[in-house]
């Protein structure tokens, strides 16, 4: 090949890799450093530390930033060193913030030399500092809510949690209990609400549905008068449950459907004039013992429901 | 913030109290007696109470403007009418005649904006608050649910999506354990559920100790997050499997009029298991609708479509408010965006991002009123605009998962989940 030829070839390349040198590594000092020099230092130097990252060393490359790597050896798109810069520019993301963004070849040189293993040179050797923890943790995997849930709460929700009932803090109010024994797995007698003792105060909704509790585990939840919203449905209770029931003088909302009380057990509630929701579905309660329900209690809803029907529609077709 | 400032002067003191609520919700990490007081403060009215959803999700997009925002101008509307509902002075398309009578349990929020107009990203963008990506891939609304508040069954899962084989919203980046279980079609219920027949639990049990046996030295050796997760789907199936909770997929246990009332058809069974499940305290169920890409011959597919989800959605909210379930369910109706005011060539409409609607029930929205509108043809919002992000940050706020949570993908990203979007205070209470 002649020297001209060999002109002709380089420029050729030239266009079309840009400044992608071909079938050679591409050389951080001389390739990469100049355009973070000029487009990321202003941020991400000794002065500045953006989001405590520096890139004015391979060190704090290396040492990445406030969440974490920002450079995977081998993996561009999870080198957010890479990535980031490869955003559309209106994403608040996208890097740099200020300044003039990097032009397509420089995107490209970067991600070929983190492709070739993001090496900076012979006579760089890394020293890594020990990590003490790591920057960054995934949010905390455990299945309950426990961002609400603070001070002297945290030991006792825990042991009762431990005992299988679920606590929770109200929505949006972290001073606010709610309890489920739904899936505390205990039999009839053994419901011991003293265990919530601790909770006297705070606790504002009590979950009882599908569990096996009796009308005599229900003795002692007057002792917590603060209950708002009390979920007895599909449990065995009747009407002498009731009778407890009825001591709860800030209930708002029960819920007694599919159980055995019945509209003679039901007048026991006619004290609670706070009442606002009560439900009866499939519970022997009539249309009537409700309505007389409703007219003892001014203003609260007493629902017994009705049969679910298909709507009747002109011309309906059958599918 | 600077926005909110600017803001202020033109409000009333109900929409400035929202507004506050907006700029306190970063109160995560206040102390305890400054956060009650500033959300006491906020909720003038009352603080939501949901705890689970039932999202139904109207693929293809829904015409918003025959179904939820009729116009009155004819060219508009085509042959559709609007009639009254039990709310006054509110009007939908004669489609709903049954959602028209559960009105006063429904807030309709006529100003939805989307940024994205075709349906894959639109989808995606409902789902998850994000645009769609090539590099990360978003948890949806659900699986945020199940990761920052539990589950309440420990014997189902969080999340399970009903009816579509391509649901908009997965696990994303999040852990496998927070992703839906899809159920194709309700009717099959869940599919290999039970121990094979002629195998016995004793068995069974000594085949799990020996897949177990021969696992061991693996998972000593790789005790990773993936590696755990796919023991964790063992042992969850196994949970699942002996638990008496399996009943709650068994539509079989209703009555011949209630699955009738709920509509025989996919989406109405659908529904029906939808209200199972959360009775049995699965946190999110999704139930599909599909069939609203209505180009061509729209007024007769819109007609059709409706009346599958005007039975199934009205049947539904009297189930679930005579069985007291309204309390904590919210109940949420929502599709990738609307269609154009122009009837095409092919008596259809085509997409419309720009203003569609969407609705919701329950778990603390206070029922029958219609939030924000659109100009005289449908075709853009005209007040009270509220964005997808935005739509997600209401149903986050009733469930009272953090807003301002930053949760970090695998490769350090931060992420929220509703995005920036700001809750629409205004449904509430």
């Amino acid at each position: 090949m002649s020297a001209f030829h060999r002109i002709a070839a380089t420029i050729f390349l030239g266009v079309i890799f840009s400044s992608v040198s071909f079938g050679k590594a591409v050389d951080f000092e001389r390739q990469i450093q100049p355009f973070l020099e000029k487009k990321c230092y202003r941020c991400h130097d000794e002065e500045k530390v953006k989001g405590e990252l520096r890139l004015d060393s391979p060190e704090g490359i290396l040492a990445g930033g406030e969440y974490g790597d920002i450079l995977i050896p081998g993996d561009p798109n999870e080198s957010s060193i890479y990535l980031l810069t490869t955003y559309p520019k209106d994403d608040p993301d996208y890097m740099p913030q200020k300044g003039k963004g990097l032009t397509k070849s420089e995107q490209s040189l970067l991600k070929i030399w983190i492709e070739e293993g993001a090496t900076f040179g012979e006579g760089f050797v890394h020293v890594p500092e020990p990590k003490v923890k790591a920057k960054f943790e995934e949010a905390d995997p455990s299945t309950e809510r426990n961002y609400m849930i603070t001070g002297e709460a945290v030991e006792i929700v825990a042991r009762l949690r431990e005992s299988g009932i679920q606590v929770d803090t109200v929505n949006h109010d972290s001073s606010l209990f709610e309890v489920s024994y739904t899936y505390a797995d205990r039999v009839a007698g053994s419901f011991d609400f003293e265990t919530l003792g601790a909770l006297k105060d705070s606790l504002v909704k009590l979950t009882l549905a599908r569990t096996e509790v009796s009308s005599e585990d229900l003795s002692t939840i007057a002792g917590f008068a603060r209950i708002e919203f009390l979920d007895l449905s599909r449990t065995s209770v009747g009407d002498d449950a009731l009778g407890h029931v009825a001591k709860l003088e800030n209930l708002k909302y029960l819920n007694l459907r599919d159980t055995s009380v019945t509209d003679e057990g039901l007048k026991k509630l006619a004290g609670l004039k706070q009442l606002e929701k009560v439900y009866l579905w499939g519970s022997a309660v009539t249309a009537s013992g409700a309505k007389r329900l409703e007219k003892s209690l001014s203003g609260a809803e007493v629902n017994v429901g009705s049969e679910l029907r298909a709507p009747r529609r002109a011309g309906q077709r059958n599918s | 913030m600077k926005a909110v400032l600017k803001k202020v002067p033109d409000l009333d003191r109900r929409e400035f109290l929202a507004y506050s609520a907006k700029a306190f919700l970063g109160v995560g990490l206040m102390p305890l007696a400054v956060r009650s007081t500033a959300f006491a403060g906020a909720a003038a009215a009352k603080a939501p109470t949901a705890k689970n959803v039932i999202y139904l999700y109207m693929a293809g997009g829904m015409s918003h403007l025959d179904t939820f925002d009729p116009k009155a101008d004819r060219s508009v509307r085509g042959p559709v009418e609007a009639v009254s509902t039990n709310v006054a002075g509110i009007q939908i398309s004669e489609y709903l005649p049954t959602i028209g009578k559960q009105m006063d349990k429904l807030a309709v929020i006529r100003s939805l904006s989307s940024t994205q107009g075709a349906h894959e990203e639109g989808r995606y963008f409902m789902h998850s608050s994000y645009t769609k990506r090539g590099t990360i891939v978003h948890p949806g609304i659900g699986s945020w649910l199940s990761k920052m508040d539990g589950n309440r069954n420990p014997n189902l899962p969080g999340v399970v999506h009903v009816g579509s084989t391509n649901p908009g919203g997965g696990n994303g980046f999040f852990e496998q354990r927070f992703a839906p279980l899809v159920i194709g079609n309700p009717e099959a219920g869940l599919q290999n559920s039970q121990i094979r027949k002629g195998f016995s639990e004793e068995e069974f049990h000594d085949s799990v100790m020996l897949t177990n046996a021969f696992d061991a030295e693996f998972h000593r050796k790789y005790n990773q997050k993936k590696t755990r997760a796919y023991t964790d789907m063992y042992d969850d199936a196994i949970k699942l499997m002996k638990s008496r909770d399996l009943a709650a997929f068994e539509l079989e246990k209703e009555s011949k009029n209630v699955r009738d009332a709920y509509g025989t058809n996919p989406f109405g069974q659908g529904c029906l298991l939808a209200r199972r499940l959360v009775e049995h305290d699965v946190r999110f169920v999704e139930v599909t609708l599909g069939g609203w890409d209505t180009h061509t011959n729209n007024f007769e597919r819109v007609e059709e479509n409706a009346q599958v989800l005007d039975q199934a959605l009205g049947t539904l909210l009297s189930d679930l408010e005579q069985r007291g379930m309204l309390e904590e369910t919210m109940v949420v109706l929502a599709t990738e965006f609307g269609r154009t005011p122009k009837i095409n060539d092919n008596d259809g409409r085509d997409h419309s991002p720009t203003a569609f609607s969407c609705a919701l029930a329950g778990g603390g929205i206070r029922g029958g009123q219609v939030y924000g509108e659109t100009d005289t043809t449908g075709k853009l919002v005209s007040g009270k605009k509220v964005m997808v992000p935005d739509f997600n940050a209401t149903i986050a706020y009733a469930l009272g998962i953090p807003l301002e949570k930053t949760v970090y993908s695998p490769s350090g990203r931060p992420f929220r989940v509703a995005d920036k979007g700001t809750p629409v205070m205004g449904v509430f209470g």
